[in-house]
């Protein structure tokens, strides 16, 4: 089994080398002449403020956990659906109530307003 | 030895093929969308513009490469490659072909068969995301940054949705290695029996690659190009590939989910034609509707977008497994 | 082979661990957080536990990750960075503790370094690595805990935005 993964270390190899290699190549070749204007940070013709890093909302924080929850729980989807058909319907039942359970949670962050973006 | 040797020759056609088929995508877009716009698109490099990507790629070699002054550089040089690799590690498990003789030799058209191909493709699509989000955040412009949050959260979001959409096509095919699932298909296609599954994947996937409609995290009109905004020469040209390379895996994973791979539907056969030409022509119908769309969806305001993925997209997936199990436990 | 992509992988592994404590940014730290997940993947991967190196993948590489990044865009790095100064007794424990929790971890592995082939012999890791052997044993012996996960799930949930809720 574990041979099937060698050629995808292969093309790991390939990519890495490939997206590393032009880099290199384009800094080897391309010209370099920086001034203070070309190093600045574009905001569009605006006065540059020193540091555009500052907290962001708490919303993205929750979106990331709700789908770290949902992502977990969709893990458990895959073994379930892979022996669905020998699982038969005790395993149907009783991934009913998995997800009823995690239903509960989904109708809470809709309620509580965490899907809301306005 | 001689694995080693056929697994390396194989990767290498499908690296070299990929970039190949990045390379023209690109001209493909402009082409159509030139069309759609009513203009001709790129036309003065050889001709009809054939030329076009070996100029772009070759021009951005000699750019100058802006690092700008108040980034973070290790995470800004960094970023391009983090976008770039995931993406092409992904054509490691699409099967593109049956299996072919070459010099006495029983070849498979894919470079693996991995057992668990489905959860290796989600995976790797959620740190390609972290691309474009250190890319943001590193260059320390607030465009970037805010480009580089929506980027993340949608890619989230839309991941979801589509990991919940395939389990219905999981529990049809009882695999998650694409080669099985094709081979489930060989007399009826899967979108036959879950055309909702297939819309869902469809919208979800070019969601989750930030593809028009859904390219808030880029936005011209508002963000002046979101997360790749400092970036410039080859930096930018990796953002670009990896983008391309994702909708191409996406367009190719999406028919041998749904479109049968490499088979004709009903068991039909045409003699002389290989069947690996079937599996790229589905693929580049699919490119030529993700340019189509494109060209005629405007671009959806970013609370629609989440609005859509959590409160339309997952509820329709979910409720679309739980009918696909009924249906499944009344037959038997 | 194999035992050369462990040491490789278990390098890495390391050297991404000591990059998370040591490096004075968070996304640095968070980058080479990034490593350590995906270098343990394919330490998983060499056990032949498939499923558990797709589930590495996914979960820690894709999603905790995810969250890690959010919450530290989230933090005002500035504020943090002046707080710095005043740990330094913390500090102090916080690297005694840590020592002693890595010997103790040492102890058990002094002893048996070598280690035994017991029945856990490659064929049989195989197939215990495989979805279809995980699935049958977690929804028929493992019933139970199974679905205690999702009520455990639905705990970090609700907890979270209870948290935020605050701040909403």
């Amino acid at each position: 089994m574990l041979q099937n993964f060698v050629p995808v270390l292969i093309l790991f190899l390939f990519a890495a080398a490939f997206g590393l290699g032009v880099l290199l190549i384009s800094s080897l070749l391309g010209p370099k002449r920086p001034t203070a204007a070309k190093q600045a940070t574009y905001e569009c013709g605006m006065d540059v403020q020193p540091d555009a890093r500052r907290p962001l909302d708490v919303k993205y924080y929750l979106i990331a956990m709700a789908f770290l929850i949902f992502d977990v729980e969709v893990i458990f989807l895959y073994p379930w659906a892979v022996q669905f058909k020998s699982l038969g319907l005790f395993g149907f039942i009783e991934m009913l109530v998995f997800l009823f359970i995690l239903l509960v949670g989904y109708a809470y962050i809709w309620k509580k307003g965490v899907l809301e973006w306005e | 030895m001689d694995f080693l040797i056929e697994s390396v020759l194989k990767v290498a056609v499908v690296f070299g093929v990929l970039l190949g088929s990045v390379a023209y995508t690109t001209l493909l877009e402009r082409k159509f969308l030139g069309r759609l716009q009513v203009r001709h698109g790129p036309n003065r490099a050889g001709p009809f513009g054939l030329l076009q990507p070996l100029a772009d790629g070759l021009k951005f070699f000699f750019k100058e490469d802006i690092v700008p002054a108040n980034v973070d550089k290790p995470v800004f040089i960094l970023a391009p490659v983090i976008a770039l690799v995931p993406a092409i590690c992904i054509v490691a498990v699409i099967p593109f072909g049956d299996s072919v003789t070459i010099f006495g030799r029983e070849v498979k058209m894919h470079i693996t068969d991995m057992n668990v191909a489905v959860l290796y493709i989600l995976g790797l699509s959620g740190i390609g995301a972290y691309g474009a989000m250190l890319g943001g955040w590193a260059s320390n412009n607030k465009y970037g940054l805010i480009g580089a949050m929506r980027s993340g959260a949608q890619t989230i979001s839309y991941e979801l949705a589509m990991g919940m959409t395939l389990v219905s096509i999981i529990m049809m095919s009882g695999s998650l290695s694409l080669t099985k699932i094709v081979a489930g298909q060989t007399f009826y296609w899967n979108i036959f029996f879950q055309p909702v599954a297939f819309v869902l994947f469809i919208i979800a996937g070019l969601a989750e690659i930030n593809r028009t409609p859904f390219d808030m995290p880029e936005a011209e009109a508002e963000l002046a190009c979101g997360f790749n905004i400092e970036y410039s020469s080859m930096k930018f040209a990796l953002f670009f590939m990896a983008e391309y390379a994702h909708m191409i895996s996406l367009a190719a994973i999406t028919v041998c989910l749904f479109l049968g791979g490499w088979n004709l539907p009903f068991g039909w056969e045409v003699p002389f034609v290989p069947k690996i030409f079937w599996f790229i022509a589905k693929v580049f119908l699919l490119i030529v509707f993700f340019i189509w769309e494109r060209g005629t969806f405007p671009r959806l305001r970013y609370d629609q977008i989440m609005n859509l993925g959590w409160k339309w997209l997952m509820p329709i997936a979910i409720v679309n497994m739980l009918v696909t199990g009924v249906v499944m436990t009344l037959i038997g | 082979m194999v035992t050369t992509v462990f040491f490789i992988c278990a390098a890495l592994a390391i050297a991404g661990a000591l990059g998370v404590v040591s490096f004075r940014n968070p996304v640095h730290s968070a980058l080479a957080m990034l490593g350590t997940m995906v270098s343990i993947a394919v330490i998983y991967l060499l056990h032949n536990a498939e499923f558990i190196f797709a589930i590495q993948l996914m979960i820690y590489a894709g999603g905790v990750m995810m969250l890690v990044i959010f919450v530290i865009f989230l933090l005002d790095l500035r504020r943090e960075e002046e707080q710095r100064a005043k740990l330094k007794s913390g500090k102090v424990i916080a690297i005694g503790v840590g020592g002693l929790v890595f010997l103790s971890l040492l102890i058990p592995l002094a002893g048996s370094i070598t280690g035994k082939t017991g029945g856990m012999t490659e064929k049989a890791l195989e197939r215990i690595g495989s979805v279809e052997y995980l699935s049958n044993e977690l929804f028929t012996n493992y019933l139970l805990p199974f679905e205690l996960a999702s009520v455990l799930l639905l705990v970090g949930l609700v907890g979270a935005v209870a948290l935020a809720k605050k701040r909403l």
